[in-house]
């Protein structure tokens, strides 16, 4: 699924290491989710809406 | 206490299954050569801790689980085939005594040849996604 992680985590100046320990999963999962290998679960989508103070629709585009 | 960042134990949990693949390598060939009982024995061994370290690190990380997704799917299907190619390779193909051997040769490699393809579908897809 696509996603604007790498662009969000980026405005932020956020490594992907950086990232992974605010969500406290690894930086391969982190990677994993930017690359559009891997779809977040529920849970952790909705981590990252509130870390990013956005709705889950905006951070990740499942009709490309 | 030692506490580990999620990376940490992601990178633990990668070290296991290089060391499980190994030792299954290590186990189906002390099997084939015919090598000492106790390289079998502590080949196998290692292979199962590693196992328990994945199943146990995959429950905490999404990226391991999907790994384990992987390796499990390749595993239950190296064992279907298994299964439905056994009466053909045994029964078909072989007499006498060296029917025999590869009676117990097939009965003893297919569960270690199960466990190498999880490690075949794992590192399948950590190659598919090198995170």
């Amino acid at each position: 699924m696509k996603n604007r992680l790498k662009v969000l985590r980026a405005m932020r100046n956020w490594s992907q290491a950086e990232l992974a320990v605010h969500l406290d999963v690894s930086r391969q999962a982190v990677n994993a989710i930017e690359t559009g290998k891997h779809d977040p679960s529920l849970p952790l989508a909705f981590k990252l809406a509130r870390l990013f103070e956005m709705p889950i629709e905006e951070i990740f585009d499942d009709q490309s | 206490m030692l506490t580990l960042t999620a990376d940490q134990k992601a990178a633990m949990v990668i070290t296991a299954a290089f060391m499980g693949s190994a030792a299954i390598i290590l186990h189906i060939a002390a099997i084939a050569f015919d090598l000492a009982d106790f390289l079998r024995g502590l080949s196998i061994g290692l292979a199962l801790v590693s196992l328990a370290i994945l199943l146990i690190g995959k429950l905490r990380d999404e990226y391991l689980d999907g790994l384990w997704k992987q390796g499990a799917s390749a595993a239950f299907a190296t064992t279907v085939v298994l299964f439905l190619v056994r009466p053909f390779i045994i029964e078909g193909a072989f007499t006498g005594i060296d029917g025999a051997r590869l009676v117990e040769a097939y009965a003893a490699l297919v569960a270690p040849a199960a466990i190498l393809a999880f490690f075949v579908g794992f590192y399948g897809a950590r190659l598919r996604n090198p995170a």
